[in-house]
Parts: structure tokens; C-alpha cells; sequence
């Protein structure tokens, strides 16, 4: 038997498995928008905490973070636990969003926002915002498995085959019963990212330097650089990277659409107790992975192909190889589904219902939703296609997930000022969000680093300080803004939310 | 918001501003994974425990 067939036998597995998975959660979908992309807010938090974890965790992980850590050394492990330590942010906002999401039936975060302000405008900026930022995130994620496929079985599976099984498993995964099927598959792939990055692991440290003793005396003795203070990250390049994914759990609507879809307060509980758990443990073996590569495959030029090339080294077993491809490939598909169906939830309520057609009936905006899926996923693939195609450009993992947080990022002063400032306004959350997020995408594509810091951060800045200014200057929604805040403030003591 | 809100607010900025700065100043010469390495596996240990402390607290609806 040749090495491609045992790649492509454990592709078929994989596609088996999930297909499976997918259509058993099939049996409880029931009908209407909230059943469709919310599972009808009753997930449980085993699964919520899975598919969270999915969710957030993608190919960024085993390959991006490896990559980064390859290049910069320990400052990659800092960043990364930095966004864990945001998930902070969960916990303050987290009720908040899952105690109104019920009772204003909100579906998303946009319409949360609309609703809020009292703004259409304010509900279509922010689906547009994500819609523009988050197709290159989840094309970098189709790429990614376009060049890990190709790179583990050595050519046996081209480019342009691995990026269609994304696109296609994203997409079935994603219409077979919505977010049910999406977050059962999540709940799936995210167990088998778990173990089989574990298990790559441990392989590494075992066969590679004779245990993690062995592994942590030559990461003391052959790297020291990358060990010392954040490694060779500079200050500016660190903050820059973390500063957007510490509000990451904010700012990214497919995790956000996560806080409405736990059962009750225990399953939210555990939800971020999962999670967290899951995140350190991941976290820190993506870092040791990358560390691993570092000492055995010396000198690389391109960062972002250490783990491709690790898992070809004669160190890690081939069935091993095999096993943490899928393992990836399962991170990428299960990021790039939940994104198609969040994106999709996001045209069908908050452009199509909420901008175009305020009459539309449920089933005609569940219809547009469904149909919208492939329409995306077919934007992800030709983004991802044309990116592949490039060379010599920065289409490095990490600085484009970055540049696309960067510009979400501009929706959280709006998001923060809705659930604890009631003199926020409409106008001041949609200019805030629509400058931001120009000034983000003008400083990327020029390139531009004013004082040498990222677009993220002054983009940030301008964002905060426009919604403050603006808000002030015009006059805010106060009925509205006494209803949800004052609803919040009756409902938060009876649970113990703080 | 009560007086534990802000306590955990006033935490976790402290917790942040650990991050930045123990790493890039007090541990800029430790060239060791006994450095920023262990720090930062410490710190966020910590930072999932306060998370914990919080969240564990929460219950179902009270009538």
C-alpha cells in the first residue's frame, strides 16, 4: 500500500465520521432561524464547550502559532495565552449577552447592536465589517489545509484537492442541520485535535530527544535566544498581535453567536470551563510542537511550513503524521463551517430581514440564509485561491488572522458601550466602527506602522475615541437604552452574574 | 455593577499588566524555559483560577 492511500484512507475515515455525526444531529433539528443557527439556544455545555473551542482554535494552532513560535520564539506562547487570559471577557459579558439574546430573541451580535442603538444602519455596518474581515480569516484557513495536504503526502494530494475538501465538507457540515450538525462536528473534531496534537507531542519529545526532560535541556542549550524574555518578539509586534485577540471573544461574531446557544447557566459554566481548560492544554502543546521543530529542523526560511516539514521528518511515526494532519485538517473545517454559518446567519437577519425586507416571513429568511452558505463558501475558496497563487507576499498565517481581528476589533467599543453606557448613540457606534475599520484596512494595505505600531492598535484608538466624542455630541436612544441595561441590571443578581 | 465587579476588573488589569511587562523586563535575560516559559504557564494558571472563582459562583434563576 502506498503512503497517498493510508493520507487518503484517513481522509475518508474523517469524512465518514463527520458525516455521520452530522446527520445524527440531524434527528432534533426542528424549524425557524433560532433552531437553524442557534440549535434553539439549547446546546449543552459539554458540546457548547467543544464547539467554542472549535470554533475559536483553527489551523492558526498546529501550524501559524507553531510557525510564529519557530520564527520568535517563547513571545508566541505569551500572545497566544494572552487571548486565553481575554476570554475574561466571557465571563463580564457573557450573561449579558446570553440574558438578552433570550429575551429580545437576538440571533446575532449585529442585530443585538440594531436593536440596541435603534439603528439599522448601525446592524448592517457590523454584518459588513465581519463579512470583509472575516473572508480572508477563514480563506487563510482553506489555504492552510490546501498546503498541509499537499505537504504530508507529499504532492499526492495537490493544492487545489485539499481546498476543495474544505470548502465541500464546510459546507455540508454546515446545511445538514445548521448549527446542530456544526456543533456536533465541532464537538468531534475538536476531541481529535485535542489527542492527536497531545499524542504528536509526545512522540516528538519521546523519539526526538529521549523525554520532556531531554526536550526541555535542548530547547535550554540549543535555543536560548527564543527563551529569553518574550524571545525575539518586540515589544510593538506583540502588543500589536495580542492587543486585537484579547477582545478576539468580543469581536468575532462566530464566538459571540456561541454566547446565545448554552441551556441554561450551568451549561454556560461549563461552556468557559471547557474551554479554558481545552485552551491551555492546546495552547501549550502547539508551542512545545513548535519548539520541537525548531531543533529538529534547523533554518528553515518559511516559518509556516516547520510543521508540514516536521511531520515528514523521520522522527514522527507516518501513522502519527497521518493522524495530526487530520487532527488539523479538523481544526480548519471546523473554524471555516462555523464561520460560513455564522456569516450566512448574518446576511439572512441583519442585511436581507433587518435592511431589505423588514416583512419577510421566517421560512423566506431561513431560505436566504441556506442559500447563502455556498455563496460565501465560494467567496472563501476564490479569496483562498488567489492567495495561494501569490508569492513573495506577506500571506503568512499569522499577520493576516491578525489583520482580520484588527478589523473586527473595531466593533467592541460599540458592543461594550451597549451593555454599560446609556448615553452611547447610534451615530457614535457607526462612525466609530466604519473609520476604525477604513483606517485599519488603509494602514494593511499600505503597510504603514505610524510610530511602529499596528493597525489594530490605532485603529483601536481612533475607534474608542470617536465613539466616546460622537456619542456625546449626539443624542442617544434612551428608552431603549433604559429597557436593556435596566433588564440586565433587574436579571444578572438573581443568577450571580457580577 | 457591584463592588466585586470592579475588584475583578482592577484583578485581571493587574494579571494583564503582568503579561506585558515581567516578560519583556524582569526575565529579558533568563535564557531558560525556566524564564517567560514557566512565568507565563504560572500566570495564566492563575488567571484560569480567578476565571473559575467567578463563573463557578453563577447559578440557575433565583425566584
Amino acid at each position: 500500500m502506498t503512503e497517498s492511500f493510508y493520507t487518503w484512507l484517513g481522509i475518508v475515515i474523517y469524512i465518514v465520521v463527520g458525516i455521520t455525526v452530522a446527520i445524527f444531529a440531524r434527528r432534533k433539528l426542528g424549524f425557524g432561524m433560532n433552531e437553524f443557527f442557534l440549535g434553539n439556544r439549547q446546546i449543552g455545555g459539554f458540546v457548547s464547550a467543544l464547539t467554542y473551542a472549535a470554533t475559536t482554535y483553527s489551523a492558526f494552532m498546529m501550524v501559524g502559532l507553531a510557525g510564529l513560535t519557530y520564527k520568535l520564539g517563547v513571545g508566541a506562547l505569551g500572545f497566544e495565552l494572552t487571548y486565553l487570559c481575554g476570554l475574561v471577557l466571557v465571563v463580564f459579558f457573557g450573561p449579558r449577552f446570553w440574558l438578552v439574546g433570550r429575551k429580545f430573541d437576538y440571533l446575532t451580535h449585529a442585530q443585538l447592536l440594531a436593536d440596541r442603538y435603534q439603528s439599522r444602519a448601525v446592524g448592517i455596518a457590523a454584518t459588513i465589517l465581519c463579512l470583509i474581515f472575516l473572508i480572508p480569516y477563514a480563506a487563510i484557513q482553506v489555504m492552510g489545509i490546501g498546503y498541509l495536504l499537499a505537504g504530508v503526502s507529499k504532492g499526492a494530494i495537490p493544492l487545489l484537492v485539499g481546498m476543495i475538501i474544505a470548502i465541500v465538507l464546510a459546507i455540508v457540515w454546515a446545511n445538514i442541520a445548521g448549527l446542530r450538525s456544526v456543533a456536533w462536528t465541532d464537538a468531534l473534531q475538536a476531541l481529535i485535535m485535542l489527542v492527536v496534537s497531545i499524542a504528536a507531542v509526545w512522540y516528538l519529545a519521546y523519539r526526538g530527544f529521549g523525554g520532556f526532560g531531554g526536550f526541555l535541556d535542548k530547547m535550554n542549550k540549543e535555543i536560548p535566544q527564543l527563551l529569553a524574555g518574550p524571545g525575539l518578539f518586540k515589544f510593538n509586534v506583540f502588543f500589536g498581535l495580542a492587543l486585537p485577540w484579547i477582545f478576539f471573544s468580543l469581536s468575532n461574531p462566530q464566538v459571540t453567536q456561541r454566547l446565545f446557544i448554552p441551556k441554561s447557566v450551568t451549561a454556560f459554566k461549563q461552556m468557559i470551563g471547557g474551554f479554558l481548560i481545552f485552551g491551555f492544554i492546546y495552547t501549550v502543546v502547539s508551542v512545545l510542537w513548535g519548539f520541537g521543530a525548531r531543533l529538529l529542523l534547523p533554518g528553515l526560511e518559511k516559518a509556516d511550513l516547520a510543521t508540514p516539514l516536521l511531520l515528514a521528518h523521520p522522527t514522527i511515526p507516518r501513522a502519527i503524521a497521518i493522524i495530526v494532519m487530520i487532527g488539523i485538517l479538523a481544526a480548519a473545517i471546523s473554524t471555516i463551517d462555523s464561520i460560513l454559518l455564522t456569516l450566512s446567519s448574518m446576511v439572512a437577519r441583519d442585511i436581507y430581514k433587518t435592511g431589505i425586507n423588514p416583512k419577510a416571513s421566517e421560512s423566506l429568511e431561513l431560505k436566504i440564509g441556506k442559500v447563502v452558505i455556498p455563496i460565501i463558501a465560494a467567496i472563501f475558496f476564490t479569496f483562498a485561491y488567489w492567495a495561494a497563487g501569490k508569492k513573495g507576499l506577506a500571506f503568512m498565517i499569522v499577520p493576516l488572522s491578525v489583520a482580520a481581528s484588527a478589523g473586527l476589533l473595531m466593533v467592541v467599543p460599540a458592543i461594550v458601550g451597549a451593555f454599560f453606557w446609556k448615553r452611547a448613540t447610534a451615530t457614535g457606534a457607526l462612525i466609530s466602527m466604519v473609520v476604525g475599520a477604513v483606517l485599519v484596512l488603509i494602514l494593511q494595505l499600505t503597510g504603514i506602522k505610524p510610530l511602529g505600531w499596528w493597525p489594530g492598535v490605532w485603529g483601536f484608538i481612533v475607534c474608542i475615541g470617536l465613539y466616546v466624542i460622537v456619542s456625546l455630541l449626539t443624542k442617544a436612544p434612551v428608552q431603549k437604552a433604559e429597557e436593556f441595561i435596566g433588564y440586565l441590571k433587574e436579571e444578572l443578581p438573581k443568577r450571580n452574574f457580577i | 455593577m457591584g463592588k466585586a465587579f470592579w475588584w475583578w476588573v482592577s484583578w485581571f488589569t493587574f494579571l494583564f499588566i503582568l503579561d506585558f511587562s515581567i516578560p519583556f523586563h524582569t526575565l529579558k535575560g533568563v535564557q531558560k524555559v525556566t524564564g517567560s516559559l514557566l512565568f507565563w504557564i504560572i500566570w495564566i494558571v492563575v488567571a484560569i483560577v480567578s476565571m473559575f472563582i467567578i463563573f463557578l459562583r453563577w447559578r440557575e434563576e433565583t425566584h
